[in-house]
């Protein structure tokens, strides 16, 4: 009897690890074969050299790069922001502050993650890009500069929280032997610390990259749903994700050409997504070992 | 650095005189009435000590019995410890180390320590021992090389390590390792270095490599050593102080203490009859 429920509990626990391998082989699988059909009707080619992206207007061009160069501008905006503050907290936490100011601002700084990102866009779009147009008049009402700043001030805590996981991770004698040397603070945070900890910090560039580059909400309210092959910050853009959003809440037909877009602009953004966290895996697996 | 090297000194059957004639000269090391708090609890009880130049000196005793914070007050290791309180002054050269406007880094410069892991920085074997000079912002190139040869041909690294200078410092053997962290403090040329069971990780052979470079290292160096291995402190020490918590039971040459000790809490102690 003690048996049969060891083994009915061991099938149960098995069944449901193999359901959530089952959904994202499903989710991967919809997306290859309605990108394969798209992809049937539109040439490779076309989709990575057009310049234009206007699926859903008369005279159709199916060209993914406006939409990667929106979401690539909106996630160099948020690194850009997010990269400085979030190593610069994660050096004074771990190397400066107090035990006790760490443990109490860590969390209170992990709670920006948690804020709904539906709150950042609307941020955005009524107290940043008015703000910002103070400084910079031609600032559109959407635009990429103020939805990848506060993209970013959303993404510090993943580098900040992460990178002073692993800078704190180094052992303590390492600090001694620099501090024994006659090295000051700084000296040892950057000569010892900071290069003893690089590939934590790596890896938590790279998790807040593909964070900016998934994110939806922020871009799709306040960066606008225009697709534009550009560089400008100031201009109104359309991500990846943004466009995904667009078409699903439109009335587009199921089954057309226009629906399928979703699936091409889909998989790209998954396999950048998939890159980004399979290299940090890799790192993180080395890294693990270093320090055994 | 001024080296003081009379014939006597390396007999140890006429120490005797030596410590007559160093009395009257400033002590290397001068310890006077050291307290020691971490936050209520006291580690220090009030020790006064002096160590002479050019001499290696053994702290023993059980451990928890204030041996290793008494060490590390002697380089302010224990400034960022949570907690940390301290009384009494401790002079080395005759400058109390302890005083408000005294730069704590450069008097690390002056008082290396090797720690009892060996802890090679992740960088090269080169990078290891050029650390030092590099955070004073040396940048003479010929003078670095120069001075990490020189420094691991004290530690006699260099014939092993010689065609692997860009090897990762961690790729080597723990006795290698601990090795290379002595020529790293070498490097920066300190009077003073603290050690603190240097070879309590490392096998016997390596053990023995260590020693018999503490042996020479005297010659131009003042050693504090602290070890749990009774026959290393008698091998290799001068003078040996026995600790125990907190207090300083009984400080005298090596000699005396292994063979005649004034208390029987030392004698306990070195005979393995506690501890």
């Amino acid at each position: 009897m003690q048996k049969i429920k060891e083994l009915v509990i061991e099938r149960a626990l098995l069944a449901s690890s193999l359901i959530t391998i089952a959904v994202t082989l499903g989710i991967v699988l919809v997306l290859s074969i309605e990108a394969f059909q798209f992809f049937s009707e539109v040439s490779i080619f076309d989709f990575f050299t057009d310049t234009q992206w206007t699926p859903l207007f008369t005279e159709k061009h199916f060209g993914i790069l406006p939409l990667l160069s929106g979401t690539l501008l909106t996630s160099f905006i948020a690194i850009a922001v997010a990269l400085p503050i979030g190593l610069t907290i994660s050096i004074y936490l771990s190397e400066y502050a107090p035990r006790s100011f760490r443990k109490t601002i860590k969390p209170i700084l992990e709670l920006l993650a948690s804020i709904p990102t539906v709150v950042y866009g609307f941020f955005a779009l009524i107290v940043v890009t008015p703000f910002l147009q103070q400084f910079i008049p031609s600032l559109s009402g959407f635009n990429s500069l103020s939805a990848g700043i506060v993209m970013g001030i959303m993404i510090i805590p993943y580098i900040s929280s992460l990178s002073e996981d692993a800078l704190h991770a180094v052992p303590r004698s390492l600090r001694e032997a620099s501090f024994g040397m006659g090295a000051t603070k700084l000296q040892t945070a950057f000569k010892v610390i900071v290069p003893a900890a690089s590939s934590g910090i790596i890896v938590s560039i790279i998790l807040a990259i593909s964070r900016a580059i998934g994110e939806t909400m922020i871009v799709a309210i306040a960066a606008g749903q225009q697709p534009r092959l550009t560089l400008d910050p100031t201009v109104p853009v359309e991500t990846i994700t943004a466009y995904i959003v667009q078409v699903s809440l439109g009335d587009v037909q199921h089954g057309s050409l226009e629906y399928r877009t979703i699936f091409a602009a889909g998989i790209t953004l998954f396999v950048f997504t998939f890159l980004l966290n399979t290299i940090s895996y890799k790192i993180r697996k080395k890294y693990q070992k270093k320090y055994e | 650095m001024e080296i003081i090297m009379e014939p006597s000194i390396m007999k140890i059957n006429t120490l005797d005189r030596i410590v007559d004639h160093s009395l009257k000269k400033v002590p290397k090391i001068d310890l006077q009435g050291v307290k020691v708090w971490y936050d209520d609890f006291m580690a220090i009880k009030g020790i006064d000590m002096s160590v002479k130049q050019n001499t290696v000196t053994a702290f023993i005793g059980p451990s928890g019995c204030g041996k290793s914070t008494f060490l590390r007050m002697i380089n302010r290791m224990n400034d960022y410890v949570d907690g940390f309180k301290m009384e009494g002054k401790i002079k080395i050269d005759g400058d109390n180390i302890y005083k408000k406007k005294v730069n704590v880094e450069e008097l690390r410069k002056k008082v290396g320590m090797v720690f009892q892991k060996p802890n090679p920085f992740p960088k090269s074997i080169f990078e290891n021992v050029a650390y030092g000079l590099k955070i004073q912002g040396i940048k003479d190139k010929d003078f670095i090389k120069e001075r990490v040869e020189s420094s691991l041909k004290q530690v006699a690294l260099w014939d092993e390590v010689k065609d692997d200078l860009k090897k990762s410092g961690m790729a080597l053997s723990g006795g290698q390792q601990q090795r290379l962290c002595i020529a790293r403090t070498l490097a920066v040329e300190p009077s003073i270095i603290l050690m603190d069971e240097p070879t309590s990780s490392l096998d016997p052979i390596s053990t023995a490599k260590i020693e018999e470079l503490i042996y020479q290292l005297k010659e131009k160096y003042t050693i504090v050593i602290i070890t749990h291995n009774m026959q290393q402190a008698s091998r290799i020490s001068d003078y040996t102080a026995f600790f125990y918590l907190g207090e300083l039971i009984e400080y005298d040459k090596t000699k005396k203490i292994f063979t005649n000790p004034e208390k029987t809490q030392t004698e306990n102690y070195i005979t393995g009859r506690f501890g």
